[in-house]
């Protein structure tokens, strides 16, 4: 009777999918579940009676941050390790008053990390989308004033008294009016305040006819390769778009490492697969890469490390809210040379 | 006598733009704020005010409400920068029914064509609306179910290729068709004539004229039907209650707002008790002014 108790209790343990630990007071691990086992990748026998410290982290005095060492403070804290994002907690065993043991539990919280940050980035994005969307709307209301009145005066330049010269300076501020509102039309693209409608498509088809409709370009080869098709849902112009930017990033990356090391073979390549649950398309470089400390910003507005002049730095944050509109994501993963681009879509008819 | 016009607006550039553009074939005043439209108004007599939504004091839409009260043969359009959309609820709680959208560039041509068909009150018809020296692509008059579907077949298959999706073309020509069969016609009782997709017999007057016409920058599809039993009450109710996704059950209503989304403009003309006109604008290219749909509805 006893016995079977006991190997139910045994059973329970094993089965919890966070890591157990009894230690004794003198840190020898006394009890181990399989969670446990796995985490530190060591069997059953190796571990009892050995030093925590030292199965955890390889150390041979107790960890700094161990709530045994003061033991009337015992809390969680957690420890990256290989990796991997643990959270530790310790709880004491009491018998009598008197502590006998320590049971510590090991929870791998990586992918809840991840997910938290995820979240986080998200509703960073959507307040600064909302905010956009503000800022766009009062400017279009100025700027529809300046090109209209520079449409008016091109047009009729004797009712207002212009020469040549003031003509073409009326043009120059007509064509900086239509700079602007081609950026305001982005901004309102990031903010999601555009019609949408959306149709199924041939991904590979469609990427194909894309690329032929590129204006040729002689610094980098643009090579695809597509299987059978791919049926995806998209907003054909609001995917063009988003292609559009990720193009731009990549010739800008090949040309700025061309300028670094000169003589190389720059080269964008193109794919699509099926996933199952969703279609891939990657887009490789084998330009610059993204410096790993700007990995964490490269989808807010306005975040650029290019030179003045050469984008406002909407181009992923653009990227992002697009595939949003997909319910779809957008990675970035640098290939040492370049990046890997990978956009996936589910299969699905966005809402 | 050319014809009286107040523009509002408290941005002086887009104030002064809007008088440069149109005193040459109209007499223009123009106000910064309501209340100095209102002395004007109270002084002369106007056939049009065109008033900025979002001005400092009183609204847009509240100055033409207070307007319209006071004098009845004056026509209204709000212009705005911002979201129409976002202003159809309060339009149709103050009785407006256009709103022009200030675009970048701004489409001189397209508020021209409003302005004329709001002073002359002259707003039947293709010609209207379309750039001088258009051409009639097709003309069709519909009495039976069978030639409404050959109707609806040849109009798609007369279309130019366009940058929208050919299913959505298709879909704003049946339902803009259907809608002028089944919806218009009543019985002197006043209930509708016909159950929705019920064979029809139309008399000669109650037939309903399609025509497509293109200019060189768009394609029209005018449907009259010679009822005028659409309201622009209903068409602002349900264009709204969609836009807020309130009436994603509805059994009906649903065709006016799509045929508005997935084209590039739609006007509704009507004449009550004599006849209602939709127009169906798609432009040849993707739209070059930047900014937000307009909003058309004229009603006599």
């Amino acid at each position: 009777m006893v016995l079977l108790a006991k190997k139910q209790i045994e059973a329970v343990f094993d089965s919890i999918a966070d890591g157990i630990v009894v230690i004794d007071n003198q840190y020898n691990i006394t009890r181990v579940n399989k969670a446990y086992t796995n985490f530190v990748s060591q069997d059953l026998s190796s571990l009892l009676l050995s030093k925590c410290h030292n199965v955890l982290r390889q150390l041979d005095h107790p960890c700094p941050e161990c709530p045994l060492t003061n033991t009337r403070y015992i809390e969680g804290y957690n420890l990256q390790l290989s990796g991997k994002q643990l959270q530790i907690e310790v709880h004491p065993h009491l018998s009598e008053g008197q502590v006998v043991n320590f049971i510590e539990t090991v929870r791998d919280i990586t992918r809840f990390e991840e997910l938290q940050a995820q979240l986080r980035r998200k509703e960073r994005l959507a307040s600064i989308g909302i905010m956009v969307a503000g800022i766009a709307h009062e400017m279009n209301n100025p700027l529809s004033g300046i090109s209209g009145n520079s449409q008016l005066m091109l047009q009729f330049p004797e009712n207002y008294g212009l020469n040549p010269k003031g003509t073409s300076r009326i043009q120059t501020i007509y064509d900086s009016a239509a700079k602007a509102s081609h950026i305001l039309e982005d901004l309102l693209n990031f903010s999601g305040n555009s019609s949408m409608s959306f149709e199924p498509i041939d991904l590979a088809y469609f990427i194909q006819t894309w690329i032929d409709s590129l204006p040729l370009t002689s610094l980098a080869l643009i090579r695809s390769h597509f299987g059978p098709p791919l049926r995806i849902w998209t907003h054909k112009e609001l995917l063009t778009k988003a292609l559009g930017k990720i193009l731009d990033n990549a010739l800008q990356s090949l040309e700025e490492r061309k300028k670094r090391i000169g003589l190389f073979e720059p080269s964008i390549y193109i794919t699509g697969n099926d996933l199952n649950s969703s279609i891939s398309l990657l887009f490789e470089d084998n330009g610059t890469g993204i410096d790993p400390k700007n990995m964490e910003n490269i989808f807010e507005p306005f975040f650029t490390t290019r030179e003045p002049g050469k984008g406002v730095g909407l181009g992923l944050s653009i990227c992002h809210r697009i595939m949003a509109q997909h319910y779809g994501t957008i990675t970035l993963t640098n290939l040492n040379p370049g990046i890997r681009v990978e956009l996936k879509f589910p299969k699905e008819k966005p809402l | 006598m050319k014809s009286r016009i107040l523009i509002v607006d408290d941005e002086p550039a887009i104030r002064a733009m809007l008088c440069d553009f149109l005193e040459s074939q109209f007499m223009i005043d123009s106000a910064s704020q309501a209340e100095e439209a209102l002395q004007l108004c109270s002084v002369n007599e106007y056939d049009l005010v065109i008033s900025d939504i979002n001005m400092p004091g009183m609204k847009g839409y509240e100055l033409l409400s207070i307007i319209k009260s006071q004098h009845a043969n004056t026509r209204t359009v709000l212009i705005t920068a911002y979201n129409v959309d976002e202003y159809i609820r309060l339009a149709r709680s103050h009785g407006i029914c256009n709103i022009f959208s200030k675009t970048s560039p701004f489409n001189f041509t397209e508020l021209l064509n409003l302005v004329n068909a709001l002073v002359s009150r002259d707003i039947f018809g293709l010609n209207k609306y379309m750039d001088t020296g258009y051409s009639t692509l097709g003309k069709w008059v519909i009495k039976s179910s069978d030639a409404a579907r050959e109707t609806r077949q040849a109009v798609v298959e007369i279309l130019p290729a366009l940058h929208r999706d050919a299913n959505e073309i298709k879909l704003v020509v049946d339902e803009i068709i259907t809608n002028a069969l089944y919806h218009a016609p009543h019985t002197p009782e006043g209930s509708r004539k016909y159950k929705s997709y019920q064979p029809i017999s139309l008399t000669d007057e109650e037939a309903v004229s399609v025509e497509v016409g293109i200019d060189k920058h768009k394609v029209a599809i005018s449907i009259m039907d010679r009822q005028g039993n659409l309201d622009k009450d209903r068409i602002l109710y349900l264009i709204d209650r969609h836009i807020n996704a309130e009436g994603i059950y509805d059994e009906s209503g649903r065709g006016i707002y799509m045929s508005r989304i997935f084209s590039d403009r739609m006007i509704v003309n009507i004449d009550p008790g004599k006849r209602t006109e939709v127009i169906i604008l798609f432009f040849l290219q993707a739209e070059k002014y930047k900014g937000f749909k307009p909003l058309y509805i004229n009603q006599l």
